[in-house]
C-alpha cells in the first residue's frame, strides 16, 4: 500500500518538490491548502496587479497534470494543528488525516514592523503586506475608490507593488529607510538609475527616511477598524495615505509548526536532508532555516526540493542527499528591469582588496559593475544588460583568473571567447 | 577671368595617374565611381598599384583649399594675384631678380612647369626656379650629362622584360614603383635566364625576387661599382671596341679606381674583394658572385634610384654605376642601361620644361651661350636668366639669410620633405612674401604662406607628363575644379600678365603651351648646322586642341626620324657631347659625409612605403591606404632594439642636433645593425611628431645639389609613454598637441555611399600616447568629444578608460586610453562610424572595440534569469523540442522564477515543426 504524503502549503516550494517527484509510485500524495485557488506563480503576483498577465498563465498546472500524479489537492484546507505522536492531521474545518511523511511547506508572511498602527487589535484597515493572490484581489478592489498608497520598502517586493499599483491609477509614494533601492542586491549607482526609471513611471521615491506611525481615522461603522490616513516618518513629515502596503522584508510562517512542537528559531529547522527535529516531518522554502539561513529567493529553494525528492524516494542502495548552501547570483526582473547580482556589491562592505569594472550607458540605462580581487572575479552588478550575468556567475563560482580577459570581461562572453 | 575649360568628357575618361614616375594609364568611369587600368598604355598594361586603384577614394572635398587667401583671409583671384604681382615687381625693383625664387614640383604638368620657367627665367630674369625633383633625382640628371653630355634617359620599361641581369640600386620597387615591380616579378617567372641582384642596406620587400641580396653598408655604392670597374678591367671583360670607338676617359677612370682602391687614405688597402667586402660590409664570396654575374651577361640593366642619388655624392655614385656599363658597352641595347628610375609623375617632365635651377627649357644649358641666345629669341624674354640659380637646399638658405625676399611654392610641401626642416619653417616665417599654390589647404608649408592661391587637383587639371621612360601621357580633367581653384599655368599666366607680359603669357588652353614647348624642342635643333639635341618633340608642334586633346602616349624623340617615338637612346655609339664620345668620370668613391658619434650612434635611412605617396596629401584621404601602416614608424634591429630597451610597439624618440621625431618601434631583421628606416611620408597633419626631414642634415652633392637623405647619423631612445589611447570623431579635434606629445592621424570616410564620394564626410582617427598621469590625460582628451550619450568603461586598477559618444544612434566619437598598447583593432569602430542605426549588439560592442562573437548573441532575452534569447530558443524549438521542461533542461529557461513560461510556450507553437512534417524533413535528408 502506498504511503500517504501529505503536504501542508501550495506554493512554489510545494510546486518544485511535485515536480522533482515526477510519476513515483511509492506516495499517495494530498496538499493541503489554505488558499481556494490551486498554485499560481507567487513571482507574478505584480504582474497580475499591474494587469499585464491573468491568473490562468500564472498557473501553471491543470487539473489533469495533478491526476497523472496521483496527488489529491485540497483547497480551504487550514490545517491547525499535528499530532506528530499520532501522525495525524487537523484541519480547521474538520477534516483530519493521517500522515506517513509530512512536510511543512508553509512559507513566509510579510513583515509587518510594529508602530501604532500596525499592531493587534488596533491593526488600521488598508495596511497590508504583499504575498498571496487575495492581497492582489484586495488591492484590484480598493484601488477604484482609494487613492494614495504608501508603499514601505524598496526592495523587489515593494518595487512591483509600487509599480502595479501606479498602473491601477493610483498615486503611489515609494518609501525607503536607506538611500540604496533593494540595497542588498544593488549599489547606489543602479539605485539611482532604478529611481530615475521609476519617477519616470509615476511613482514618487523616497529615500532616507522610515515610518514610525501610522494614523486611522474612524469610518462610518463604528464597529469596523479605524481606517488608514497617514503614515508619519521620523522627519516628522507626513505623507497621506488611503493604503499601506509593507514591503519590509518577510518572516517564515511558523506557527502551526511551533504549536506541534518542531523546534524553530527564525525558521522550522531543518538538517541536510529537510528533516525536522520530528521523525518524519520535513520543511522546506521560506518556512524553514537551515544553518541560520532563511529564504526569500527561488534558486536555494530548487536545490532543496531536489535533495528532499531524494529523501523521500530514497532506497537503501542509495546515497543520502544533502543540502548544502550555495553561493547563487540574484536575478531579478523588476517592473520589466533586469537587475542581476552576485558576490560583493560594494567594496566598502568588504574586506577583500578590491578593484572595480564599470560600464555605463546612461541613456540606456546600463550600468554594470565588476569586482574583482586578486585576479578574480568577487562580485558583479548588473543593472539594464545582463545579458552575461549567468557566465559571470560561473566565473565567480569557478574562481577562474580573470586576468587574460580583463580588458573584455565587462563586455561579456561574446567579446572574451572570441579574443 | 577664367580659362577655357575643356568641356568634360562625357564617357570614360582616360588619363594617367598622378603618383610615382611609373606613370600608369588610368580610367575613370563618368560617375567617378571607380577607377582602372587603362589596358591600352604602353606602360602599364592596364595594371594599377594599390595607390593607383584607390585614386577615385581621393577625390573629396575635404581638406581642399576652394579660394584665394591673403593674410589668411579669404580673398578674391584678382586681390590674390595682384598682391603676388605687386610684391614681384617691388622685390625686383629694390633687390633685383634673384630676391625671388620659385620652388615647383613634379606633380606640376608639363604645362604648368614650362609657364612657370618661362616666367622666371625669361621674365623676371633669374634662374631662382628649383623644384622638389632637386630631392629626387638630381644626381641622376648630373652624372646623365657628365656621362652623355645630355641628362639622357637611355632605356625603357621593355628592358625590364629583355635583360638577363636585373641590378636593383638603392630601389624599392615592390613599394615605390609596384607596377614596374609586378613586370620584374612576371620576367623573373618567364625567363630563367634572368637574375636579379638588390643591393640595399635594407632588406627590401624587393629581395623576395633577388637572387642575390647585398645589404651593403650605408653609401659605400660607389665602392662596390669602382670595384667592378677595377675587376672588369683586370680580368678583361670590357669591350675595349666601345671603349675605344665611342668613349673618352676610360682609362683614367680605372686608374683612379684603383688608386682610390689603393690609396692609404681610403679604406681599401690594395684591389682585393676582401676589401671591398671589408668597406661594403658584405661577404666577399657575395661581392664575387655579383661581379662574375655582371661580367658574364650581357644583357644587364641597372636600376637605381634614391639609395644612389639622395647622397653627398650621389652624381659620382651615378657616375660609377654609368661607367660599367661604358666599359662594356652595355647601352642603348635591349635588356642594357643604366635606368635612373624617377619617383614622380612629372618628374621627367620637369627635366624636359628646365624646372631645375641648373637647365633651360627644353633641355638646353646655361653653359652654352648659343642655348641661353636660343631662347632669349624663342621666348622674346626682355630679361633671361645667364646663369644657374640656387639650388633647392641653398635657395632654402638663401631665404634664412634674407636674400631671398618672396618665394613662391608650387604642389610641394618642402617642410616637410626638405632636410632640416625646422630651420626651413623659421627662415619661411621670416621671408617677407611667402606664396603657395596648393589643392590643399592645410599643410605644413601652407601653414606659413602669405598668400596662398588654390590649384586644381588631379582630375580637375588638363595637360601632359613625362614617366621614367620618357613616354608622353595626357592627364586630362574628368570634374570641375572645386571652388574657384585654377590650373596652374592660368595661376602663373595671371601673374605674369600682371607683370606686362601680357603677349607671351596670352594662353588659353594647355595645348598651347604645349605647342610652344614641343615648338622650342624643334628650334634650332639638329638642322641647319644646329647640334642636333636629345629633347626633340617636333613631331607633336602643330597639335590643335582636338589632336592635343586625343594624344596618345608617346616616347620621346618624337620627330621626322622617330615619328612614333623611340624606345632607346644611344645604339649608335652616338652622344651629346661635342665629340658625341661618352665620358667615363673618373671619381672616389666616398663614404657619406655624416658620420656616427657616440652620441649619434646610429644611421637613419629613410624612404617610401607602399601606401602612401610623399607628403601624404593625396593618399591621407583614403583609410584604405592607412590601413597597411597607419603611423609613423622605425625599423630596428632586433639587436638595436635591445641594446636601447626597445620593444615592439614602444614609442621611440629618434634624434639629433637638427631636432626630434617620435615614432613607433617595428622590431625587424630587415635592418642591418646600426641601421634604422623612418617613412619619408609623416607630415605635421598626420602625426605630431613624425617629420623625418627635421633631422636630415642639409649636405648636398656639390654637382646636383641632392641632399643626403638616407644616411643620417642619429640618437634613438624609449619614449616613456606612460599611456597609449586612441580617439576617432567626425571633427578635427583642437589642441592636440597640448595634451599628447605623441599623435599620429588617419582620416577615414563615413558613410562613403559610391553616389556620393566627393562630398562624405570623413572621420578622424588618431593613436595617442603621453608622459602626463593616464587619468589626467583621460581627464583632458575626454574635454575633445562631441555631446551626445556616452557610454563609459573604467577600469581603474588598470588604468583602461573608455569612452563612446553615441546620437540617433549613431557613434560620433571614441575614446580608448590603456597604460598598454594593447587596444582592441580600430578598424572595426571607424566602420562603425558607418553605421545608420546600431543594432543593441554593435552599441554594446563599441566599448569592447571589435563585433564580438555574434553567433553568441542570443538575440531577445527571454529568459531573464538565465538571459536566453528568443534566438537561442527558436534554435532548440527547430531542433526538435517540443515542450518547456525540454527547453528547460537543454537550455535551463524558464527554469528559475518561471515567469517566461507562457512566452516559451507560446515560441513553441510559433517554431514547433510538427512531428510528421519533421519525419519528412528527415526523409528528404536522407
Amino acid at each position: 500500500m502506498k504511503k500517504q504524503l501529505m503536504i501542508i502549503g501550495n506554493g512554489l516550494a510545494t510546486m518544485q518538490l511535485l515536480k522533482e517527484l515526477g510519476h513515483q509510485k511509492d506516495y499517495c500524495i494530498t496538499i493541503l491548502s489554505a488558499e481556494n485557488v490551486p498554485h499560481y506563480n507567487r513571482i507574478m503576483l505584480s504582474s497580475l496587479l499591474a494587469q499585464e498577465t491573468d491568473l490562468q498563465s500564472i498557473t501553471p498546472c491543470d487539473d489533469a497534470w495533478y491526476q497523472e500524479r496521483n496527488i489529491n489537492v485540497l483547497l480551504n484546507h487550514r490545517v491547525i494543528k499535528v499530532d506528530s505522536k499520532n501522525h495525524a492531521i487537523f484541519c480547521e474545518n474538520g477534516a483530519q488525516f493521517h500522515y506517513d511523511k509530512l512536510i511543512f511547506a508553509t512559507g513566509s508572511r510579510a513583515f509587518i514592523p510594529p508602530m501604532p498602527g500596525t499592531q493587534m487589535p488596533n491593526v488600521l484597515a488598508g495596511v497590508m503586506g504583499f504575498r498571496k493572490l487575495i492581497d492582489v484581489d484586495f488591492m484590484q478592489q480598493v484601488t477604484h475608490h482609494y487613492k494614495k498608497a504608501v508603499v514601505i520598502g524598496a526592495g523587489l517586493l515593494g518595487i512591483e507593488a509600487a509599480v502595479g499599483l501606479v498602473k491601477q491609477g493610483m498615486n503611489v509614494t515609494l518609501l525607503h529607510r536607506r538611500d540604496v533601492l533593494m540595497n542588498r542586491q544593488i549599489d547606489q549607482t543602479a539605485s539611482n538609475l532604478l529611481i530615475k526609471e521609476l519617477t519616470a513611471r509615476g511613482i514618487n521615491v523616497a529615500t532616507g527616511h522610515g515610518p514610525i506611525a501610522l494614523h486611522g481615522i474612524p469610518t462610518d461603522n463604528p464597529s469596523e477598524p479605524h481606517k488608514v490616513c497617514a503614515v508619519e516618518l521620523d522627519n516628522a513629515d507626513k505623507l497621506t495615505a488611503d493604503l499601506v502596503i509593507f514591503a519590509t522584508g518577510i518572516v517564515p510562517c511558523t506557527p502551526l509548526a511551533q504549536a506541534s512542537g518542531l523546534v524553530i528559531k527564525k525558521g522550522i529547522c531543518v538538517n541536510a536532508q529537510l528533516q525536522t527535529s520530528q521523525d518524519d516531518i520535513y520543511a522546506l522554502g521560506e518556512c524553514c532555516e537551515f544553518e541560520g539561513n532563511t529564504y526569500g529567493l527561488v534558486a536555494p529553494i530548487w536545490n532543496q526540493a531536489r535533495v528532499l525528492a531524494k529523501q523521500l524516494l530514497l532506497t537503501a542502495s542509495d546515497e543520502m542527499p544533502m543540502y548544502v548552501e550555495e553561493k547563487f547570483a540574484t536575478k531579478l526582473k523588476v517592473s520589466g528591469i533586469d537587475v542581476h547580482s552576485m558576490g560583493i556589491i560594494n567594496t566598502h562592505e568588504t574586506d577583500l582588496e578590491c578593484e572595480v569594472l564599470e560600464f555605463n550607458d546612461v541613456e540606456r540605462s546600463i550600468y554594470k559593475k565588476i569586482l574583482t580581487s586578486n585576479q578574480k572575479l568577487v562580485g558583479a552588478v548588473l543593472y539594464g544588460d545582463v545579458t552575461d550575468s549567468q557566465w559571470y556567475f560561473e566565473l565567480l563560482q569557478q574562481a577562474r583568473n580573470i586576468e587574460p580577459i580583463r580588458q573584455e570581461l565587462i563586455f561579456g562572453q561574446a567579446f572574451c571567447e572570441s579574443a | 577671368m577664367s580659362p577655357a575649360m575643356n568641356s568634360l568628357p562625357n564617357e570614360t575618361c582616360k588619363t594617367t595617374c598622378p603618383y610615382c614616375g611609373v606613370g600608369c594609364g588610368v580610367q575613370m568611369p563618368k560617375d567617378l565611381s571607380k577607377v582602372s587600368g587603362l589596358k591600352s598604355h604602353p606602360s602599364s598594361l592596364g595594371k594599377l598599384c594599390v595607390k593607383g586603384s584607390s585614386l577615385h577614394e581621393t577625390l573629396s572635398i575635404q581638406g581642399r583649399l576652394l579660394n584665394p587667401k591673403v593674410h589668411g583671409q579669404d580673398s578674391d583671384w584678382e586681390h590674390a594675384l595682384t598682391t603676388v604681382a605687386n610684391k614681384i615687381q617691388q622685390v625686383v625693383k629694390d633687390h633685383g631678380p634673384n630676391a625671388i625664387a620659385f620652388y615647383g614640383s613634379g606633380q606640376l604638368l608639363t604645362e604648368d612647369y614650362y609657364v612657370a620657367n618661362k616666367l622666371m627665367k625669361g621674365f623676371i630674369g633669374s634662374a631662382n626656379m628649383d623644384t622638389n625633383s632637386r630631392l629626387c633625382m638630381s644626381s641622376a640628371v648630373s652624372a646623365y650629362k657628365r656621362a652623355f653630355g645630355s641628362d639622357t634617359v637611355p632605356v625603357c620599361y621593355d628592358d625590364i622584360e629583355a635583360t638577363n641581369l636585373l641590378i636593383i640600386i638603392g630601389a624599392n620597387p615592390a613599394w615605390a614603383h609596384p607596377i614596374l615591380y609586378q613586370r620584374m616579378v612576371v620576367a623573373k617567372k618567364d625567363n630563367p635566364h634572368l637574375r636579379v641582384v638588390v643591393i640595399d642596406p635594407r632588406k627590401t620587400a624587393s629581395c623576395d625576387i633577388a637572387d642575390l641580396h647585398l645589404p651593403i653598408r650605408s653609401g659605400s655604392d660607389a665602392y662596390l661599382f669602382n670595384g667592378l670597374l677595377t675587376y672588369l678591367a683586370d680580368n678583361g671583360h670590357c669591350d675595349q671596341d666601345y671603349i675605344d670607338r665611342h668613349t673618352d676617359g676610360f682609362e683614367h677612370a680605372v686608374q683612379q679606381a684603383r688608386d682610390d682602391c689603393s690609396s692609404n687614405s681610403a679604406p681599401f688597402d690594395n684591389n682585393s674583394l676582401a676589401d671591398i667586402a671589408r668597406v661594403c660590409d658584405v661577404p666577399e664570396v657575395d661581392i664575387a658572385q655579383f661581379f662574375d654575374w655582371f661580367s658574364q651577361t650581357e644583357k644587364t640593366l641597372s636600376f637605381y634610384s634614391q639609395g644612389i642619388n639622395q647622397s653627398s655624392s650621389g652624381t659620382d655614385k651615378c657616375n660609377a654605376i654609368i661607367n660599367c656599363h661604358l666599359a662594356t658597352g652595355r647601352i642603348g641595347k635591349p635588356g642594357a642601361g643604366p635606368f635612373s628610375i624617377t619617383g614622380q609623375p612629372n618628374a621627367m617632365g620637369g627635366r624636359e620644361v628646365g624646372g631645375l635651377s641648373n637647365q633651360l627649357a627644353c633641355r638646353m644649358h646655361f653653359e652654352k651661350s648659343e642655348d641661353v641666345d636660343r631662347l632669349t629669341r624663342y621666348w622674346n624674354a626682355p630679361n633671361i636668366a645667364t646663369e644657374n640659380g640656387l639650388k633647392a637646399v641653398d635657395m632654402f638658405d638663401a631665404v634664412e639669410r634674407g636674400d631671398i625676399k618672396f618665394i613662391w611654392i608650387m604642389s610641394t610641401n618642402p617642410l616637410v620633405s626638405m632636410p632640416e626642416a625646422d630651420r626651413l619653417k623659421a627662415a619661411l616665417l621670416k621671408c617677407e612674401m611667402v606664396v603657395v599654390s596648393d589643392c590643399l589647404e592645410k599643410t605644413d608649408t601652407t601653414a606659413v604662406a602669405d598668400v596662398l592661391l588654390p590649384a586644381a587637383s588631379w582630375g580637375e587639371k588638363n595637360g601632359t607628363v613625362t614617366n621614367s621612360e620618357r613616354r608622353i601621357s595626357r592627364q586630362r580633367n574628368f570634374m570641375p575644379a572645386m571652388g574657384n581653384a585654377k590650373p596652374d599655368w592660368w595661376i602663373i599666366s595671371q601673374v605674369a600678365r600682371k607683370l606686362g607680359h601680357t603677349d607671351a603669357f596670352n594662353y588659353q588652353h594647355p595645348y598651347q603651351i604645349f605647342n610652344e614647348h614641343a615648338g622650342l624642342s624643334a628650334f634650332e635643333n639638329g638642322c641647319e648646322n644646329f647640334p642636333a639635341r636629345d629633347f626633340d618633340i617636333s613631331g607633336l608642334a602643330n597639335l590643335d586642341e582636338r589632336t592635343y586633346n586625343d594624344l596618345q602616349p608617346i616616347q620621346w624623340p618624337v620627330n621626322k626620324k622617330y615619328p612614333h617615338g623611340r624606345q632607346r637612346f644611344f645604339a649608335d655609339g652616338k652622344f651629346f657631347t661635342d665629340n658625341q664620345r661618352a665620358q667615363f668620370i673618373g671619381l672616389s668613391a666616398q663614404l657619406p659625409a655624416a658620420k656616427t658619434t657616440p652620441e649619434l650612434p646610429l644611421i637613419m635611412n629613410t624612404g617610401r612605403i607602399r601606401d602612401q605617396w610623399h607628403t601624404m596629401t593625396r593618399t591621407g584621404k583614403t583609410d584604405r591606404l592607412l590601413q597597411h601602416i597607419p603611423e609613423p614608424f622605425v625599423d630596428i634591429h632586433p639587436d638595436d632594439a635591445t641594446q636601447y630597451a626597445l620593444q615592439q610597439d614602444d614609442l621611440a624618440v629618434i634624434n639629433n642636433d637638427n631636432g626630434k621625431i617620435i615614432v613607433r618601434v617595428k622590431i625587424t631583421k630587415s635592418q642591418t645593425h646600426g641601421n634604422i628606416f623612418v617613412p619619408m611620408h609623416w607630415t605635421s597633419e598626420f602625426a605630431s611628431k613624425g617629420r623625418m626631414g627635421v633631422l636630415v642634415n642639409s649636405i648636398t652633392c656639390p654637382l646636383s645639389g641632392q641632399p643626403e637623405n638616407k644616411h643620417t647619423p642619429v640618437a634613438i631612445k624609449k619614449y616613456p609613454s606612460q599611456w597609449f589611447g586612441f580617439l576617432m570623431l567626425s571633427e578635427q579635434p583642437k589642441a592636440l598637441s597640448s595634451i599628447c606629445d605623441y599623435w599620429a592621424h588617419v582620416p577615414f570616410d563615413i558613410n562613403n555611399h559610391e553616389e556620393d564620394n566627393l562630398n562624405s564626410p570623413q572621420g578622424h582617427y588618431y593613436e595617442l600616447s603621453g608622459k602626463q598621469n593616464i587619468t589626467l590625460a583621460y581627464q583632458e582628451l575626454k574635454r575633445l568629444l562631441p555631446d551626445g550619450e556616452a557610454l563609459i568603461f573604467t577600469d581603474v586598477g588598470s588604468g583602461t578608460h573608455r569612452i563612446a559618444i553615441v546620437k540617433d544612434n549613431r557613434l560620433l566619437a571614441s575614446l580608448f586610453i590603456s597604460p598598454q598598447f594593447d587596444l582592441p583593432n580600430r578598424r572595426w569602430l571607424s566602420q562603425i562610424f558607418n553605421s545608420q542605426k546600431l543594432t543593441d549588439f554593435q552599441r554594446r560592442a563599441l566599448l569592447a572595440g571589435r563585433e564580438g562573437s555574434a553567433a553568441s548573441d542570443p538575440g531577445t532575452i527571454i529568459c531573464s534569469c538565465f538571459q536566453i534569447g528568443d534566438k537561442q530558443i527558436k534554435a532548440a524549438i527547430e531542433a526538435g523540442i517540443n515542450n518547456t521542461d525540454q527547453l528547460g533542461e537543454q537550455l535551463k529557461c524558464g527554469t528559475n522564477c518561471g515567469s517566461c513560461v507562457p512566452e516559451l510556450k507560446s515560441l513553441i507553437e510559433q517554431f514547433a515543426v510538427p512531428a510528421k512534417a519533421l519525419a519528412t524533413a528527415l526523409e528528404c535528408v536522407n
